[in-house]
């Protein structure tokens, strides 16, 4: 009786104690959008999370897809085959204000999002079409609710451009400067008219654009994965003269 | 000490006559009479109460030919007699078991398994033989893969185990070659004792295992020493007496630096290996008299990779390195025949160091440093009650410092330095309560730690109950708690060291309780068989947490958990004539809760079954006969892992360089729940051959070691890929990765002088 018994028991723990996990993975949706005061047909992308063993397909073409705001109430239309959705109609987005995307797609839990616009703010110096050399400095007040900025350096008739990333958070005070003589190295290399534009992005970007956890991100988004953010942008043209 | 005027007293160190080193267990017994005492792991011994008169003593051990010593005991006085006993012609392996035998008969330590180094000599090796390999075949010890370097020990993780090399602290034993071998080099190794749970009072500031390695004395008789080579490191170790004393120094260094150096400049190619490692220990004996000896031991090595191929320019240079130091001062004494005490002074480090170095404008170096130092004084006492009663105290107090910090051309910079300071005092009593039936063996280990200004009482009991000649049953039940952290994860499959934090005093200190019944069972003085039964309890654990790891302190890096691990380990040793082997096999379950997330970690390995058999090849097969030949063979149940359940795009807007404003995006994956999957499960055969050698007038021995025979691909971890080929939108292939999937082959000779 007691071998029999013994038996049992190592069955037991050779076929029951070393079971392996049974896991579902539910599918969601996974939606990125973004909001910009100088892209009037803004694009969200409509796409879901797949199974590991499951082919992507992209068939998301019957999604229905609108932004609301202050006085904006536009559907988004399918127009590309990676499941990009545009406006047909121009959006001119308001400061500081609030804008809410809606994704409704058969057999997915339908997703919304919000984002707060950042707020417009002023390039201080240099002013249009100043001569500047690049030990000058851009200066601009920090805009409400920004929580990153990109500074993109351009040069005119170019086809390509430079930038920088600044945190905001670095400086107390209630402007950003940067040094011109930081993009002298890699891009300024000859007198000329230059680009500069200052894209002040929402904590929804930042959050998406830095984010390295094992989890995927979930950023201005409920129901789903994805982000869904703004951005104010601001422009001006100097000459810059290299010394 | 008074001794009563009609009795007398006789005390002494038994040793090997060979090399003078002292000898454990060894019987002491008076030859017609029912007095006799055997010596303790020290190799001391003391009789006391002795009636006046002439006595035969007979000193033996298995293994050596007994010594018979006439001696005339004479009222109130105290007789020194030092033995040494010369080894028989039986064979030295059938001298271990000898050693376990004599260890079940007098001593009450439980989960607690003895090394030698010719043991740890035959276990095949990853390119030579390695301590930490070798002690992953005893049961209720994991290793994570096929070349991990890490003792994960009943559900323990490596940073709960202590690591002693002669009294000082290894904080990262397994350091070498990025984990793959460890710092201890066998050849200067006397002994290693692993206690896999239900340590004594003696240990304390870890909650699941100890390691403590011995150094070899060095050879009090004569001058000697070995040379070896090998595949990729080469080792030279050399030992004799020196007046009043004795010496041994071993060192190592790989050399694959060397040899790719050597080829390039002959061949004129543009090749660098600019790694090695090396690692050295020292030691001196010196007896100030019988009663007074003074040991030092030094122990240091690196891993040291320095580059400047690659970088952009040639006037750059990368440096890293990194490695174990220590120094230990003991001093022990015999005070009275009864009382006998080592005093300990130990410093020991770990340091990481990284370098960036730009000759043409010095202000761009950087240097990155973290240092861990730790200084401790202790004093371990022994008072030889009776010969069934010993009493063990003592008292140790240690420092801890970590530093950090970075050298850039503005200056110096790092957080502050963490300090902690503990003091702890012990005691313990050995007691044979029914001889030979019961022993017992209470402790209690308390504690004062600095940071919380805390107070902590761990007490211990050992108890061991004999059935009959050959039977006991063993229990230990303890509390353990520890004063320190590592704040990486101890579930990386790689990883070259921990790095090490004080607990602060906002966290508890960590504490895990242990209970452990076994029963021991022999069959004659060559076979035994254990079955032990553990349960570990843990609180407190800090759990590091993946952001500011390194420059933070264990407020910031550490989260807290608590968990559980328990098992049943078999372990059946046997030899047989020539031949000679054992199986361990280990049941184990370990869950660890933190987050409020409850997981099997990725050491949980379910089924461990390790197979060690060595004979010596019939004189019938010609070449190698004479020769000794072992092989191993290991199964596990897979191993936990987080695996991957889903896939989707992340996407990202994209201001590159000449294509701005455009969504661009790359797969990324979402992992199931954590650690819920099974690895398959993993097998190996390892096989290790010698056979002695003459050479040059030398005599020695050749090896060979193949470590996965028949070729097996023990996956480690899995890897979601597309072919190249193949479109974004088709499904990944799961591919599976393996340390060592092909047959490792490896040789080298050991020269003898």
């Amino acid at each position: 009786m007691f071998f029999y018994l013994l038996i049992l028991f190592s069955l037991y723990i050779f076929i029951f104690c070393d079971r392996k996990s049974e896991f579902n993975y539910e599918p969601v949706l996974n939606v990125v959008g973004i909001l910009r005061n100088d892209e009037h047909y803004p694009i969200a992308i409509i796409d879901r999370a797949y199974e590991t063993d499951e082919p992507a397909e992209y068939n998301l073409e019957n999604a229905l897809v609108y932004i609301s705001g202050p006085n904006v109430m536009e559907t988004l239309f399918y127009y590309d085959y990676n499941n990009y959705f545009s406006a047909l109609n121009p959006i001119n987005i308001q400061p500081e204000s609030v804008y809410h995307l809606f994704v409704q797609v058969p057999g997915f839990e339908s997703v919304k999002g919000s984002t707060r616009i950042p707020g417009r703010f002023q390039i201080i110096n240099p002013a249009w079409y100043d001569t500047i050399t690049v030990e000058d400095t851009l200066i601009f007040t920090k805009s409400k609710g920004g929580a990153v900025y990109y500074v993109l350096c351009q040069k005119e008739d170019a086809g390509n451009y430079y930038y920088w990333v600044y945190f905001p958070e670095l400086t107390n005070d209630t402007i950003m400067k940067i040094p011109i003589i930081q993009f002298q190295t890699e891009y300024i290399v000859a007198n000329g008219f230059y680009q500069f534009t200052i894209v002040a992005h929402d904590s929804n970007y930042f959050n998406y654009e830095f984010y390295w956890g094992s989890e995927p991100p979930a950023y201005g988004i409920e129901n789903g994965i994805g982000f869904f953010g703004s951005a104010w942008v601001e422009t001006i043209i100097v000459y810059v003269k290299i010394e | 000490m008074i001794y009563p005027a009609e009795f007398g007293v006789i005390k002494g160190f038994v040793s090997d006559a060979e090399n003078g080193e002292k000898m454990s267990y060894a019987d002491v017994v008076f030859k017609n009479t029912t007095i006799g005492t055997s010596t303790d792991e020290k190799g001391y011994y003391y009789v006391s109460h002795i009636l006046e008169g002439e006595y035969t003593i007979v000193f033996s051990y298995i293994g050596y030919e007994s010594v018979e010593k006439k001696i005339e005991i004479k009222g109130g006085q105290v007789l020194t007699l030092n033995i040494e006993l010369k080894q028989s012609t039986i064979e030295l392996p059938e001298l271990v078991v000898s050693a376990d035998r004599e260890c079940f008969e007098k001593s009450v330590e439980v989960s607690h398994i003895t090394f030698t180094q010719r043991e740890i000599k035959s276990v095949p090796g990853f390119f030579e033989a390695d301590l930490i390999k070798s002690i992953q075949l005893m049961p209720g010890v994991v290793g994570m893969h096929d070349l991990s370097n890490k003792l994960y020990v009943r559900g323990g993780s490596p940073d709960e185990n202590l690591v002693l090399l002669d009294g000082i602290i290894v904080y990262n034993p397994a350091t070498h070659l990025f984990g793959l071998f460890s710092t201890f080099q066998p050849d200067a190794v006397k002994e290693v004792e692993l206690y896999a749970g239900g340590f004594s009072a003696k240990y304390g500031d870890r909650l699941s295992a100890v390691l403590d390695v011995t150094t070899k004395e060095g050879n009090l008789k004569k001058y000697e020493g070995n040379a070896s080579i090998g595949l990729i490191t080469s080792k030279i170790l050399v030992e004799g007496p020196i007046p009043k004393g004795s010496f041994l120094f071993s060192g190592r260094r790989t050399y694959f630096d060397a040899l790719v150096w050597g080829y390039a400049h002959i061949f004129d190619k543009n090749v660098e290996l600019p790694y090695y490692f090396y690692d050295g220990v020292g030691k001196i004996n010196y007896n100030f008299s019988n009663d007074n000896k003074f040991t030092l031991t030094g122990f240091g090595g690196a891993d040291v990779i320095s580059f400047t191929e690659g970088l952009s320019t040639s006037e750059e240079k990368i440096s890293m390195s990194w490695g174990n130091s220590g120094i230990s001062g003991r001093w022990r004494r015999v005070f009275n025949p009864q009382i006998y005490g080592d005093f300990i002074g130990v410093t020991s480090n770990f340091f990481t160091h990284f370098l960036y170095e730009n000759f043409t404008d010095t202000t761009q170096n950087i240097k990155l440093a973290e240092d861990l130092t730790n200084l401790s004084m202790k004093g371990d006492f022994t008072y030889l009650l009776h010969k069934n009663h010993t009493l063990e105290f003592g008292l140790q107090g240690e420092n801890l410092k970590v530093k950090q910090n970075w050298e850039v051309a503005e200056g110096l910079f790092g957080p502050p330095i963490q300090y902690s300071n503990l003091i702890s005092v012990y005691l313990q009593n050995k007691w044979q309560l029914i001889e030979p039936l019961l022993f017992i063996q209470p402790g209690l280990r308390t504690v004062y730690y600095d940071q919380g200004g805390r107070f902590i009482y761990n007490p211990r009991l050992g108890l061991k109950y004999r059935f009959g000649e050959n039977s006991a049953l063993n229990l230990a039940i303890g509390k353990y708690n520890q004063f320190l952290s590592t704040i990486n994860s101890q579930e990386s499959y790689f990883s070259i060291f921990d790095f090490w934090r004080p607990v602060d005093s906002i966290h508890l200190p960590p504490v895990s309780y242990h209970i452990i019944c076994g029963m021991e069972k022999w069959f004659g003085k060559k076979t035994n068989f254990t079955i032990e039964t553990y349960y570990k309890k843990y609180y407190n654990l800090l759990i590091p947490k993946e952001e500011d790891m390194f420059f933070s302190t264990p407020t910031e890096s550490l989260g807290s958990g608590n968990g559980y691990a328990t098992g049943i380990d078999f372990f059946f040793k046997k030899d047989f004539k020539d031949i000679r082997g054992w199986l361990s096999y280990s049941f184990a379950w370990t869950r660890r809760t933190a987050d409020n997330e409850s997981y099997f970690p990725r050491y949980d390995k379910r089924h461990n079954l390790n197979i060690t058999i060595g004979s010596v090849v019939p004189t019938v097969i010609p070449v190698i006969k004479g020769g000794r030949i072992n092989l191993r063979w290991y199964f596990g149940s897979g191993l936990p892992y987080s695996d991957m359940v889903a896939r989707y795009q992340y996407y990202f807007f994209w201001d590159a360089w000449d294509t701005p404003h455009i969504w661009k995006w790359e797969w990324r994956y979402v992992s199931g729940p954590r650690d819920a999957y099974r690895l398959p499960v993993s097998h190996r055969l390892d096989l290790h051959f010698e056979k002695g050698i003459k050479l040059f007038g030398l005599s020695g021995e050749w090896w060979l070691d193949v470590m996965n025979i028949y070729a097996r691909k023990n996956i480690v971890f899995y890897i979601y890929e597309l072919d190249e080929q193949s479109n974004q939108s088709d499904t990944p292939r799961k591919v599976g990765y393996s340390i060592l999937p092909i047959p490792v082959p490896s040789f080298g000779i050991t020269l003898k002088f």
